[in-house]
């Protein structure tokens, strides 16, 4: 098996892996969570991560 | 809402801040699946993501303007980030190496041949791991070496290693299969 046909088989089942990989990360991790802990480890205010696109309509309907 | 002090020494605007929780929202989960693919263990992916995450929130109004941008940007971060904390990992790894793993089982023969490629890919070291992984993304030796910050002989020699087990790991397996499918037959 050359290079080519090597990198061909991982590339199937690196991509298959992690198509799946995805769908279960979705299913379980509590993105807005993180994003909480994101803005804390950047030593910000974690309710930053409420502000939404609704949130910078209002303010700037002021 | 409005912007705190901190957000207000680190230079945020509202629109940073909701143009980051955006972009977070939408590419934390891709960028782990992306880690993870190099072959890192979901937790590891987690904070490999976060931390990349975490350096684009603190540098965001000086980081690219499109997704695609800061997408590239968190990354080859995060590429950066696991390759430089392999080290330890890759003493755990050696510690629970199981030579014999191999057992090709008849019942999932045939559905089950991605998970076989992976479980091959994850007996090499997760430094030859993680340089094939590109390898397999299309990168050369001499990109992945300025990727990840190495010198383009020791990317070149982990490759080179890692494709050489692998050929080896699927010689093995295929015999494996081979006489067990002669035994079924017999």
């Amino acid at each position: 098996m050359d290079d080519h046909e090597l990198r061909a088989l991982l590339r199937h089942a690196l991509d298959r892996a992690q198509a799946s990989a995805l769908s279960t990360l979705d299913a379980e991790i509590d993105v807005k969570q993180c994003l909480r802990d994101a803005y804390r480890q950047a030593g910000l205010d974690p309710g930053l991560a409420e502000q939404t696109d609704d949130t910078d309509r209002r303010l700037n309907n002021r | 809402m409005s912007t705190d002090g901190r957000a207000q020494e680190l230079r945020l605007s509202e629109k940073d801040i909701t143009a980051f929780n955006e972009f977070y929202e939408g590419n934390l989960t891709q960028l782990m699946a992306a880690v993870r693919r190099l072959g890192a263990g979901q937790q590891q992916a987690m904070n490999v993501a976060q931390h990349a995450m975490v350096l684009l929130l603190r540098h965001f109004p000086t980081v690219g303007r499109s997704e695609g941008e800061r997408y590239s940007y968190v990354k080859l971060i995060a590429i950066r980030h696991y390759y430089g904390g392999l080290a330890e990992a890759e003493k755990e790894r050696k510690a629970i190496a199981d030579a014999d793993w191999i057992r090709p089982s008849r019942s999932t023969d045939d559905v089950d041949g991605e998970r076989r490629i992976i479980q091959l890919l994850e007996r090499l070291s997760p430094k030859q791991q993680a340089v094939v992984a590109l390898f397999v993304d299309g990168y050369t030796p001499s990109e992945t070496a300025a990727l990840l910050g190495q010198p383009a002989a020791t990317v070149s020699s982990n490759l080179r290693h890692g494709l050489t087990k692998l050929r080896i790991y699927l010689e093995q397996l295929q015999s494996q299969q081979d006489q067990a499918g002669d035994q079924e037959g017999g």
